[in-house]
């Protein structure tokens, strides 16, 4: 047969799809934020303010460790090398985990004052999402380890969802630590 | 076309024992079949549908005199929420998603689905958030927020009983079951679309359901953040929504219409989509100007995300922005337009044949036309002021709804039952049905105009005598009980003729697209040689000429390639050019049990059982790893 | 199928026509008493004879469709062949029919519908604040409406006095849920929204007595928190100002004088104010003109003796949800507190 067996049309265009309206909540809650923030009248109000700006540097640096590492991946799966991709499944996992534990602690420093302020609520719904997603990055990286594959289309599903949470980090980034500071 | 079903007896029994269901109880829950799944998707969303019209019954009775007393205030306000909410998010959606998965696949020469497990898991989904919803219904905290369930009514001060969090968290599952069968559909019309099936020459139903399948994509995430902030208000006291801790209940508007306005066109698209391929087939020749409707079509789905304040026009909104989202209101007339000219000259040009589907389609354009008139008055800001939130308002998107997507509904069931059964229905049944619905909708609902410009809103529980309401009412609550009669006629025509009906064959209605091209009912795999196209009526155009490089391919997919493999073709977005044999995922547990695993999760949550939902939300994690894990390299 | 709607539509278009501009005295948004309603009866009169026309055409187009497919279909006298494709026939005018009527034909008519739309909504606009003698606030409440007069210092509940002939501002918010002032006779609605205020204009142009109902689903009472607006010739509103600026008289019948006691004993003034008098409670209606107002429990039931007795004794049997509690008190307690009650205003 002139074609061979593989999932890769199929399986990337899901995770398009798929992406595209995880994305979505993102957005709705990064729309929640900005319209919050223009009938309040401070944001974020007196005595609150965004999580701590390292961490955020940190996230950021993570994010593009983890994204780099995913995409070289898939790179190697094409070259075959099945200890290559390993150690790069490995690493992205490893980025995953840190990044998943920095955006928690964001999500657990606003967490005291939500009750009081919808500042520190919708700071935390958005951490929240982008620390799922670090989870979620993890568990694939992981079970990809774990089984020792090495198939275009599963080291394409790792290197999408990291292109997802590149997509969900960049305006929580952009809203929480740098548009809460030039308010 | 090409050929139809072709090959050996025993390439069709290999090819059928690769992909049936396993037999048995067993067999039935780890179905992934889509037409096994798209069929519990209609049957249960009519199921709904019939809750949902008892509903509509006790609201009717309730209103049939002024202070009657059939229900009280708060089984009122708990009955319209429910009306409303099944009818929306348990009925239309499902249903018309559930026809797309069915036929989709079969439409455009695929044999299933390309996330089978996924799809069953949709369905699993549906039904747990369905039963979380009706649930509702045995604990008596019955949601009474209304089906926009605005704050901060519906927040934790002013309704503190748990109604609304059996509705936030059973309708987030059922939005997460639309998004997913969406996104089904969607990759499935752009990447397995027979060879030949340029985008060009895609039925409209198909168009219809890529649009929605976008649409849904995009919109329903907007609810279910939403929701979720509104739970997490309820649940932990943050205030997204309560003005005194800088929260604001627009928001809530704003996310709940981005959603609400496309769902409106999430219902209606497929729904047109259904009248196209209806008139095309009964009207026996192609539908007039089919690239102005696609691009009729992607014009509404693209402009209904622009709409959504004109469902806020009365909160206090700048004038100009008013002024802006009234004229793309409007602007919707044109696309509209431009369908319903396309029917009738269709019609016009045609030679119809009057069976029961064409019938719906007539009633639905005129009962649309309508619905779409007041649409464009609605949308028009100022005269809003006077009839938002009154009857005028139920009476336009009854016409939109009940004439402009259940009508087509109808005429989908009657128009591709003998798909399903293999068994004509009954003709003389089917046109009274119609008829004593058409005159029973009309007599339930125009009244309602009347009604609006009266001063009555929408949600009240009664009214008094001596108003001007009691003529219209009656009627209108009489007319209701006419168009129950009607649906009854239609169902006992479809129960009797599942036995009885002539005999279908694969094309009773000489039908010019593929799902007619299979056996009635289809068998497991759908085609045996999967068929190749070269036209946009298929059935209705000579065969297409195969190259070599196609042949090679499908006959060597007259039956499997590896034992057990369940391959289908993947083609390109564009020109469905062949690009590679996807093998698709068989029956499996999993989609069940992780689906329970959810709906458990939002048990816990909605009882305060937290170590209850932390658990099951880590099975959750379980079954997805155990599900879509790639086994390992033998 | 179409020859029985043909016939019947326009029938039913003409009497809804009739229909609603004949009767008077009930809520009615063509019937309008008031600058909004009237600009707002005028864009729909012009949208409803635009919308007919349009309805009729497509019932035309239809009919002669289907006439045409039929003939068409007799035409033939061969039996279909279910295989064969039809030949496109009329492909052509087909075209230019869904283009001409799909498209031009919905742009011509919009665009009237539109420029209608900007200048009544330019004219209307709820949000421009100022520029009235009088400003009126209106919060909503599960289930009632507070109206405030913060230039006279007077406070009512349940009903809207204004006077003619002049634009009134009402400005709203709401305290609870989010409510919606509607008086279709006089203009469209504008919602009350809690931690927003909004806007209204009102402009009678007769004197009169004008019945809304609260039109954004706001709860288990939701359709009895009825609204209503009284328009006074300036002169009348004038006197009735001059009313209310008055505290209500000390009783000096005894049975109202133990009543007024009652009032405070039994714990109506934590939730009802009466100007002059310790009672100040916020969460319920002021009650400082009650023996005047025309409704109890906001449009509910007529205001008489027997009713208010009805309703102090059970508040919820006669408007059952609404936020007021059953008050235990004896026969001649409530006679007393009835004769107290009848003074105010």
């Amino acid at each position: 047969m002139p074609v061979g067996p593989t999932r890769l049309a199929a399986s990337s265009w899901g995770l398009l799809m798929g992406g595209v309206s995880i994305a979505a909540v993102h957005g709705s809650f990064v729309f929640g934020f900005f319209f919050l923030s223009t009938g309040a009248g401070a944001w974020p109000p007196e005595g609150m303010g965004p999580p701590s700006a390292l961490r955020g540097l940190a996230t950021t640096g993570l994010v593009v460790l983890g994204a780099g590492l995913a995409a070289l991946a898939w790179r190697l799966t094409a070259a075959g090398s099945l200890a290559g991709v390993r150690s790069a499944h490995v690493g992205a996992a490893l980025a995953g985990g840190a990044a998943a534990v920095l955006t928690s602690l964001d999500v657990a420093s606003q967490i005291p004052e939500a009750v009081e302020h919808a500042y520190p609520g919708t700071v935390a719904l958005l951490h929240g999402v982008v620390a799922a997603a670090f989870g979620a990055a993890v568990v694939i990286a992981a079970v990809l380890a774990v089984t020792r594959r090495v198939r275009r289309e599963d080291s394409a599903v790792l290197a999408g969802w990291w292109l997802l949470i590149a997509v969900l980090w960049l305006p929580t980034y952009a809203a929480v630590q740098i548009w809460s500071r030039v308010q | 076309m090409t050929a139809t079903a072709t090959g050996t007896a025993v390439e069709h029994a290999v090819l059928d024992r690769t992909w049936s269901s396993r037999p048995g109880i067993v067999g039935w829950l780890t179905a992934v079949n889509h037409k096994q799944i798209g069929l519990r998707f209609v049957v249960t969303a009519f199921g709904f549908m019939l809750v949902g019209g008892v509903l509509a019954g006790l609201i009717r009775l309730q209103l049939i005199v002024p202070r009657a007393e059939v229900l009280g205030p708060e089984a009122y306000n708990q009955v319209f929420t429910m009306h409303g909410t099944i009818m929306m998010f348990l009925f239309a959606v499902p249903m018309l998603e559930g026809l797309g998965m069915y036929f989709v696949p079969l439409m455009i020469g695929a044999r299933d689905l390309p996330f089978p497990r996924l799809n069953a898991f949709g369905y699993w989904l549906y039904l747990g958030g369905g039963l979380i919803l009706m649930w509702s219904f045995v604990t008596g905290s019955v949601p009474d927020g209304g089906w926009f369930a605005y704050p901060t009514l519906t927040g934790p001060e002013f309704s503190p009983d748990r109604g609304l969090d059996f509705w936030l968290l059973g309708v987030t599952m059922l939005e997460v079951s639309g998004i997913v069968g969406a996104l089904e559909l969607v990759v499935v019309i752009l990447r397995h679309r027979a060879p030949g099936m340029t985008l060009s020459r895609m039925p409209i139903f198909v168009w219809s359901i890529l649009l929605q399948g976008g649409m849904i994509l995009l919109a329903f995430p907007a609810i279910i953040a939403a929701s979720l902030m509104l739970e997490i208000e309820r649940k932990f006291g943050v205030p997204f929504y309560d003005p005194t801790g800088e929260g604001n209940p627009l928001l809530w508007q704003h996310l709940f219409w981005i959603f609400g306005h496309p769902e409106v066109y999430i219902m209606l698209i497929p729904a047109t989509g259904v009248v196209s391929a209806v008139v095309q087939t009964f009207a026996r020749r192609p539908l007039v100007a089919y690239p102005l409707v696609v691009a009729a079509l992607t014009a509404i789905a693209i402009l209904s995300f622009g709409l959504w304040v004109h469902h806020m026009f009365a909160v206090g909104i700048p004038m100009l922005a008013l002024a802006l989202f009234s004229v793309a209101s409007m602007l919707i007339a044109i696309p509209s337009g431009v369908q319903v000219f396309s029917w009738l000259a269709t019609i016009w040009t045609g030679r119809v044949r009057w069976s029961t589907p064409m019938l719906f389609v007539a009633g639905f354009i005129v009962i649309f036309v309508a619905g779409g008139i007041t649409g464009v008055m609605v949308a028009s800001a100022p005269f809003d002021w006077q009839v938002h939130d009154s009857f005028f308002v139920v009476a336009h998107f009854h016409y939109v709804l009940f004439g402009g997507v259940v009508f087509p509904i109808f005429a989908a069931l009657h128009y591709w039952f003998p798909k399903w059964t293999g068994r004509v229905p009954g003709e003389a049944l089917g046109k009274a049905s119609f008829w004593i619905m058409f005159v029973g909708f009309n007599v339930a609902f125009f009244p309602q105009h009347f009604l609006g410009f009266l001063g009555m809103p929408r949600r009240v529980y009664t009214y008094d005598p001596g108003l001007g309401w009691e003529g219209h009412n009656l009627a209108s609550s009489l007319g209701t009980g006419v168009l129950t009669l009607g649906i009854l006629v239609f169902m006992v025509n479809l129960a009797v003729s599942a036995s009885r009906g002539r005999i279908a064959g694969p094309n009773p209605w000489s039908a010019d697209t593929l799902e007619w091209a299979a056996a009635s009912p289809p068998p497991s795999y759908n085609f045996g040689e999967l068929p190749v196209v070269g036209a946009r009526e298929p059935l209705w155009a000579p065969g297409v000429d195969l190259d070599e490089r196609t042949r090679a391919v499908t006959t060597a997919l007259r039956a499997p390639t590896a034992p057990g493999a369940r391959e289908q073709l993947a083609t390109t977005v564009v020109d469905a050019q062949i690009v590679e044999v996807t093998r698709l995922a068989g029956p499996s547990i999993w989609p069940l049990l992780t689906a329970a695993a959810v709906t458990v999760a939002m048990v816990g949550v909605l009882v305060d059982a937290w170590t209850l939902a932390v658990l099951a939300g880590l099975g959750v994690v379980v079954g997805l790893v155990a599900w879509l894990a790639p086994r390992s390299p033998a | 199928m179409s020859a029985p709607v043909v016939g019947t539509r326009p029938v039913l278009l003409v009497a809804l026509a009739a229909g609603l501009t004949a009767c008077s005295g009930n809520p009615n948004a063509l019937d309008p008493r008031g600058e909004g309603a009237a600009r707002i009866a005028g864009l729909w009169w012009l949208m409803f004879w635009l919308g007919t026309a349009v309805f009729v055409l497509v019932l035309v187009v239809l009919a002669v469709a289907v006439v045409g497919s039929r003939r068409r279909r007799r035409g033939r006298a061969e039996p279909d062949d279910p295989t064969l494709a039809p030949p496109p026939e009329g492909e052509r005018s087909a075209h230019r029919l869904v283009v001409g009527l799909g498209i031009v034909m919905p742009l011509v008519i919009l665009l009237p519908v539109m420029v209608h739309t900007f200048r009544v909504g330019a004219d209307l606009s709820p949000v421009h604040e100022g520029g009235t003698d009088l400003t009126i606030e209106v919060i909503g409440h599960q289930f009632w409406w507070e109206i405030r007069y913060p230039d006279h210092g007077v406070v009512t509940a349940n009903e809207v006095h204004i006077p003619v002939g002049q634009p009134v501002e009402l400005q709203m918010t709401s305290r609870d849920v989010i409510h919606s002032f509607w008086v279709p006779n006089l203009h469209g609605k504008i919602d009350l929204i809690p931690g927003e205020d909004t806007h209204l204009h009102l402009h009678a142009h007769e004197p009169g007595e004008y019945w809304g109902i609260c039109a954004e689903f706001c709860g288990v009472q939701h359709a009895l928190m009825r609204i209503l607006v009284v328009a006074h010739e300036p002169g009348d509103f004038e006197d009735w100002m001059a009313a209310r600026a008055q505290a209500p008289p000390t009783p000096a019948d005894p049975a109202a004088r133990e009543g007024a006691e009652l009032f405070l004993e039994l714990g109506c003034a934590a939730c009802h104010r009466v100007a002059g008098t310790p009672a100040e409670g916020t969460r319920g209606p002021d009650l400082s003109d009650l023996a005047v107002r025309r409704t109890l429990g906001a449009g509910a039931i007529e205001n008489n003796r027997a009713n208010l007795g009805g309703w102090v004794a059970d508040p919820q049997a006669l408007k059952p949800g609404n936020l007021m509690p059953p008050t235990p008190m004896s026969g001649e307690q409530l006679q007393a507190l009835l004769a107290y009650l009848e003074t105010l205003e």
